[in-house]
């Protein structure tokens, strides 16, 4: 038991600005120079198959690594991780707007792995530009129980067992089904730091990309153009801070949530 | 002869927040286009109101299971679907927003061969297609993004832009039984031992708590600041994951999708990630100690200081 992948997408340094971006080909952000990093979301989804290869040693993780040049850093960094074996599968950023273009080259690298895994791991978002379905889509061409958002990620009397939170109760799957869950960050589970050593020799390594899938489908949605937003806001619009003493700009501040509140 | 369905309104349950806004949306935007619209409603809810958004037709779904889960709806909406809009190839369906619903729009497209357009902020329909924006790169921009070939699946987002009052007039409604489906489930629901904590989604006053507030217990003042004027406690990302708060209360691109008249963030930076949780008509009112934070260029009114100096006499003025 297990034998787990894990669906890795590198984002955009989330402490980059936007703006502080060109603009690049067919509308989207000039990104490819971007620094890219390895979201919260899928360190989480490496540590708990980490933690489940440590409890059971005959299991494996296979970390599925997707993206083009920029990915190179966090594959290296995975692979320092001592997983045992990875694939880096090329992303071609005009083909990330469909979401069911996505799903089906994360379902045909999964498919094209020899030992097929009883679990899959990945983040709630593929990366920069999916904003939640294509996990979902990739469980359901996989044929797969999908979970998202899992806080916990263990395994019973050789049974997986994950768990998510819900507002006042744990919704928990037992199973000996094919799963792929979405997992969530939780403050016990923090993606471990590799040694100095395993850094060196992945950085030596020779890598190469694989291509995305070898079935090509036309994508059924494509990109207009992106421009820098700010949820709606204007920024820089003028907030008006309150001065005086801790006591004054309290009771100033409770007086205007008051009324804000009752109209 | 009567007009062709242009929009589909999906409802599965009760839960989301954003259900009449969704049928509402759904009957605008079929009325722009000159068709009609449809909503499919799960069978076991009974949302108020529906007749009065504008669909022309409202087919409720029986046979499921009380618990039915996501793959299960998505199952029952494909079948009712397919025997109620004859054809879908430039139909939108539309679903409200939340974690199932995220689920069932998934399913959907796959089982449609449909377009999946994502959690939508504005959505048209065109002669050639269906156009919309959504967040992308962590709230940080926004994508216009185009599909000529539907079914277009869309999410509703809560701010989604209000298209025209949807004319309404009388409203044809039916039922239709879905073929018996399997239930079985091995999903088991463990309640908590700590605090009940109301549902943020729907709260017209939301306190939330960032990494500025610097451990766990110090939530216990966000917790009092809300108690005093009947909001509810929520926490960005790095709060959760400093398991300071619960995961379920976190607010942001991952997280819950808040949409209050009142938003109080102590000790928030204001990151996209953030904000991409909070409705763009929310006022954001800021207690923080960084004068560099990215929350001034989007709170209305601010308070720059240590949250330490100003909840306590804030409590105090609440209750006062």
């Amino acid at each position: 038991m297990p034998h787990i992948a894990v669906i890795v997408v590198p984002v955009v340094d989330p402490l980059l600005g936007v703006r502080q971006l060109a603009a690049g080909a067919d509308g989207d952000l000039d990104v490819d120079g971007a620094k890219h990093v390895l979201s919260p979301y899928d360190e989480a989804a490496l540590e708990n198959a980490l933690r489940l290869r440590d409890k059971s040693p005959e299991s494996t993780v296979t970390a599925l690594v997707f993206g083009s040049a920029v990915a190179n850093e966090a594959l290296r960094y995975v692979m320092a991780l001592k997983v045992d074996a990875w694939r880096w599968i090329g992303l071609d950023n005009a083909a990330q707007w469909d979401p069911h273009a996505v799903a089906r080259m994360a379902a045909d690298a999964v498919e094209r792995l020899e030992q097929q895994p009883s679990l899959v791991l990945m983040g709630p978002e593929f990366g920069d530009r999916d904003d939640g379905l294509v996990a979902p889509m990739t469980a359901r061409l996989l044929g797969r129980t999908y979970f998202p958002m899992a806080f916990a990620v263990g395994q019973e009397d050789g049974q997986l067992v994950l768990s998510r939170a819900a507002d006042d109760y744990e919704e928990r799957l037992v199973t000996t089904d094919a799963v792929l869950a979405t997992v969530s960050t939780h403050h016990s589970v923090r993606l471990r730091l590799p040694l100095i050593k395993q850094i060196m020799m992945a950085n030596r390594q020779p890598v190469t990309h694989e291509a995305a899938s070898t079935e090509t489908v036309p994508a059924a949605v494509r990109l207009t153009e992106v421009e820098p937003s700010n949820a709606g806001r204007v920024r820089g619009a003028s907030c008006r801070m309150l001065e005086g003493s801790a006591s004054e700009k309290a009771a100033a501040f409770a007086a205007i949530i008051k009324e804000k509140a009752s109209t | 002869m009567s007009q062709a369905i242009k929009a589909v309104a999906l409802i599965p349950s009760v839960a989301a927040t954003n259900s009449l806004q969704t049928v509402r949306t759904a009957a605008s935007l079929a009325d722009a286009a000159g068709g009609q619209a449809l909503a499919i409603v799960a069978g076991i809810s009974s949302v108020d109101g529906l007749d009065q958004c504008g669909p022309s037709r409202i087919v409720r779904m029986e046979g499921l299971p009380a618990d039915a889960d996501g793959p299960v709806l998505a199952s029952g909406f494909v079948e009712a679907l397919k025997a109620s809009v004859p054809e879908l190839a430039g139909c939108l369906l539309l679903l409200p927003y939340g974690p199932v619903e995220e689920e069932i729009a998934g399913l959907l497209a796959v089982e449609l061969g449909g377009a999946a357009l994502g959690k939508c902020s504005s959505i048209n329909l065109v002669a050639d297609g269906c156009q919309v924006e959504r967040p992308v790169y962590g709230g940080r921009a926004t994508a216009r993004l185009h599909a000529s070939q539907g079914p277009f699946v869309c999410i509703a987002r809560p701010d989604l832009k209000p298209g025209s009052e949807p004319a309404t007039g009388s409203t044809f409604e039916e039922t239709f039984t879905v073929s018996p489906v399997s239930t079985k489930s091995d999903l088991q629901k463990i309640p908590f031992d700590g605090p009940r904590h109301p549902p943020l989604e729907k709260a017209k006053v939301v306190v939330a708590g960032g990494r500025g507030m610097g451990a766990a217990e110090n939530f216990a003042q966000l917790e009092a600041v809300a108690a005093a004027i009947g909001g509810v406690v929520g926490c960005s990302l790095p709060a959760a994951d400093a398991g300071w708060y619960p995961v379920s209360r976190q607010i942001g691109q991952s997280g819950k999708f808040v949409c209050p008249d009142v938003y109080v963030a102590v000790g928030i930076s204001g990151m996209s990630q953030h904000m991409a949780g909070i409705a763009e008509g929310s006022p954001i009112f800021a207690i923080n100690n960084d004068p560099d934070s990215s929350i001034w260029d989007v709170a209305e009114i601010g308070i720059l200081d240590d949250w330490r100096n100003i909840l306590p006499p804030l409590i105090e003025a609440l209750n006062a």
